[in-house]
């Protein structure tokens, strides 16, 4: 049987704050929390599709649906524990800079780690970044920048 | 021209994009064709079918009277409930996670055991308009509970249905909310645990219009669970988020328990406390997001939700206990509230305090008038932004630009503080101002007398109005004082660094604000003032 579009009930531009909202929320809570968040926004989304359709930044509405649905997750995790984008078993193989660089985005800052990641590693651009988490692209290109220099302070170090 | 990093975080983007896109599939294989929601736009009719549909399969489950545990892990042991009044089945949207039960709204059967509550609903296997869902436990004969009392329920639902907390004493709180088509709110809680009676299985009604602002709407009757005087409820319903915990006691000496609801839609944000000596206290009003950390100290998140902060906030207070000094239970409240609009502490002032020994018992209203925030009464409170370090640890290496740090006055304003290096001014700025003021001159980043002059913040309008500085090396706190008759202000804040803030209100004639810097002795290291 043909399986549907998850998603088919949002138009283009809706599914498309869609995967910037899930690439944000797995930057910020780690992959684990991260998906899981990221399917609860879909389904508030379906319940809620009007109040998304009429959403000025409807990225920025279901982003904070999102943090706020995290905080249910993030009650049982290990706050103090470092933010793991993706699950050590998927990481582990690939090459030494790119394990590194994934240890060390769970050194950044919050704003700072979701900033880097949907720049740079999602192609998003500033403005699209600035819409998800609700600040000015000026805050963004800072995040970015702080986040892209502390990268590679740390990443120097750890090649030297 | 790219580096090193940058081409990892391409490789690393192209990695998470793979790894999202099979946990998704995973799950949508996992949950089968179910998982996905019904669109919107599905015909009525098949709506209908596919209602009908689910029914039968309830009809069919409680036939067989039973209710597998279905869960991801396979080491948990299959269980078998109790057969339930009528049926239960076990969707397969939920990708692993447990039953629902739906049983006759006739059937009261109370809580038997002490036991974990797994409850799940989703709307296409939900309740008809006008049909009740209760909770259901289960605690099958000779199988193991699938968490200790006591121990944290992870209970992640895939399907944003189910919440569920744990509070004091080992009792595991869950709560369902059900959407009838009319908008109707029902939210069922239940608790299990040694130190609850079987009166704990609570359904909870009342009629809530996401359309309409909360503060507009009534709440319900309930909502709050109290356990031997501990409270920590999780509950959600549509479009609020509702977190309920314990809060240390205040300075008054009074336990208050505080429960925060915090609306997803931004503008709509609600608290809702209680304490022990009162029948209830409720504030209601759009004000900043409430959120609890590790500790259970309450603290201020992001206020970037607030986006209309001109509602109002309203308190009745009441209580039967004529030993209860009403003006020092509001008191209370009043010092663990640190951001409320300024209408709202209009309205607060006007209920919350009376002449001195008016003490409010014997459930009468308050409704005197006075001032609202007496001295360092109503503290400032730093609120880390979106760019929570540094800290401002010397002037040298202050953040640049906008969404530095913050802290929120008591009229609810979110102000960040922040230095711009290449200039040495001190600028502030409501969150996101895209026109910072600053202080003239750079005055701030030179050594002695002048380093330390404060500096009085104020918007054209009146409605903002701060002093902020530097401490001196040697203080690590400021107190803030003012002379003329009407003025008020709050303790102040350090907002990282050696930055501090406190907020302020210079009534009309009002001649001088006067700063003490103290060391953690609490000597005087330096004085300055403004007038």
């Amino acid at each position: 049987m043909e399986q549907a579009d998850p998603q088919s009930w949002l138009d283009e531009p809706q599914r498309e704050a869609m995967e910037r909202v899930e690439h944000a929320l797995i930057a910020r809570f780690g992959g684990e929390i991260g998906i899981e968040v990221a399917a609860e926004v879909r389904a508030w989304a379906w319940h809620n599709l009007d109040q998304v359709a009429g959403a000025e930044n409807p990225a920025g509405l279901l982003y904070r649906v999102g943090q706020s649905r995290a905080r249910g997750h993030l009650r049982w995790a290990q706050r103090r524990a470092p933010v793991e984008l993706l699950p050590e078993g998927v990481v582990r193989d690939r090459n030494a800079e790119l394990v590194d660089l994934f240890r060390f985005l769970g050194d950044l800052s919050e704003p700072q780690r979701v900033a880097v990641v949907l720049v740079h590693a999602h192609g998003e651009t500033y403005d699209d970044v600035a819409a998800v988490l609700g600040v000015s692209t000026a805050a963004v290109t800072n995040h970015v920048h702080r986040g892209l220099k502390k990268l590679r302070r740390l990443m120097e170090v750890q090649s030297d | 021209m790219t580096d090193r990093v940058e081409d990892q975080l391409t490789e690393a983007g192209q990695l998470l994009r793979g790894w999202r896109d099979e946990q998704e599939a995973l799950g949508r294989t996992a949950a089968g064709d179910d998982a996905l929601p019904l669109s919107p736009t599905l015909p009525g009719s098949d709506r209908r079918w596919m209602l009908g549909a689910a029914a039968a399969l309830i009809l069919l489950a409680g036939a067989l009277g039973t209710v597998a545990w279905n869960r991801r892990d396979d080491s948990v042991p299959v269980a078998t409930a109790p057969a339930p009044a009528t049926v239960a089945l076990v969707p397969s949207s939920l990708d692993g996670w447990d039953a629902i039960s739906i049983l006759d709204p006739a059937d009261s059967e109370p809580l038997e055991q002490e036991t974990n509550l797994i409850i799940v609903a989703r709307p296409d296997t939900g309740p008809a308009d006008g049909q009740s869902v209760r909770l259901t436990a289960f605690d099958a004969e000779g199988s193991t509970p699938p968490n200790p009392p006591g121990e944290p329920v992870d209970v992640r639902g895939r399907d944003g249905w189910l919440a569920e907390t744990a509070f004091g004493g080992g009792q595991v709180l869950h709560v369902l909310r059900v959407l009838p088509p009319a908008g109707r709110t029902t939210v069922l809680m239940a608790t299990s645990g040694p130190e609850v009676s079987k009166t704990d299985l609570i359904e909870l009604t009342g009629s809530f219009d996401p359309d309409r602002p909360l503060a507009e709407q009534p709440i319900p009757d309930g909502w709050a669970l109290e356990v031997d005087g501990r409270e920590l409820i999780h509950l959600e319903t549509r479009g609020v988020y509702l977190d309920r915990t314990d809060r240390a006691p205040s300075s008054a000496g009074h336990n208050v328990s505080v429960v925060s609801v915090t609306g997803i839609s931004p503008e709509h944000v609600l608290w809702y406390m209680t304490s022990p000596f009162t029948e209830t206290v409720e504030i209601r009003g759009v004000q900043g997001v409430l959120s609890s950390d590790p500790g259970n100290e309450f603290s201020f998140g992001s206020l970037s939700w607030v986006e209309d902060p001109g509602m109002a906030v309203s308190i009745t207070f009441s209580s039967d206990d004529p030993g209860v000094d009403a003006v020092a239970a509001l008191r209370a409240v009043a010092e663990d509230l640190v951001a409320v609009d300024a209408a709202g502490w209009d309205e607060f002032a006007s209920q919350a305090t009376g002449p001195a020994g008016d003490s409010g018992g014997s459930g009468e209203e308050l409704t005197t008038d006075t001032t609202l925030l007496p001295p360092g009464d109503a503290p400032a409170t730093a609120v880390p932004l979106d760019e929570p370090e540094p800290l401002l640890p010397e002037f040298s290496d202050l953040p640049e630009g906008p969404n530095g740090l913050g802290f929120a006055l008591p009229g609810g304003q979110v102000v960040q503080v922040y230095a711009v290096e290449s200039t040495g001014q001190l600028c502030w700025g409501l969150a996101d101002d895209e026109n910072p003021r600053c202080d003239p001159g750079g005055a701030l980043a030179i050594d002695g007398a002048q380093a330390i002059q404060p500096r009085l913040a104020s918007s054209d309008d009146g409605s903002i109005q701060f002093v902020y500085g530097f401490l001196p090396p040697d203080a690590t706190t400021a107190s803030v004082t003012a002379t003329g008759e009407g003025s008020s202000y709050g303790t102040a804040v350090m907002i990282g660094g050696r930055v501090w803030a406190a907020p302020f209100a210079l009534a009309d004639g009002a001649t001088q604000v006067e700063v003490e810097y103290l060391d953690e002795d609490g000597n005087v290291v330096a004085e300055a003032s403004i007038g």
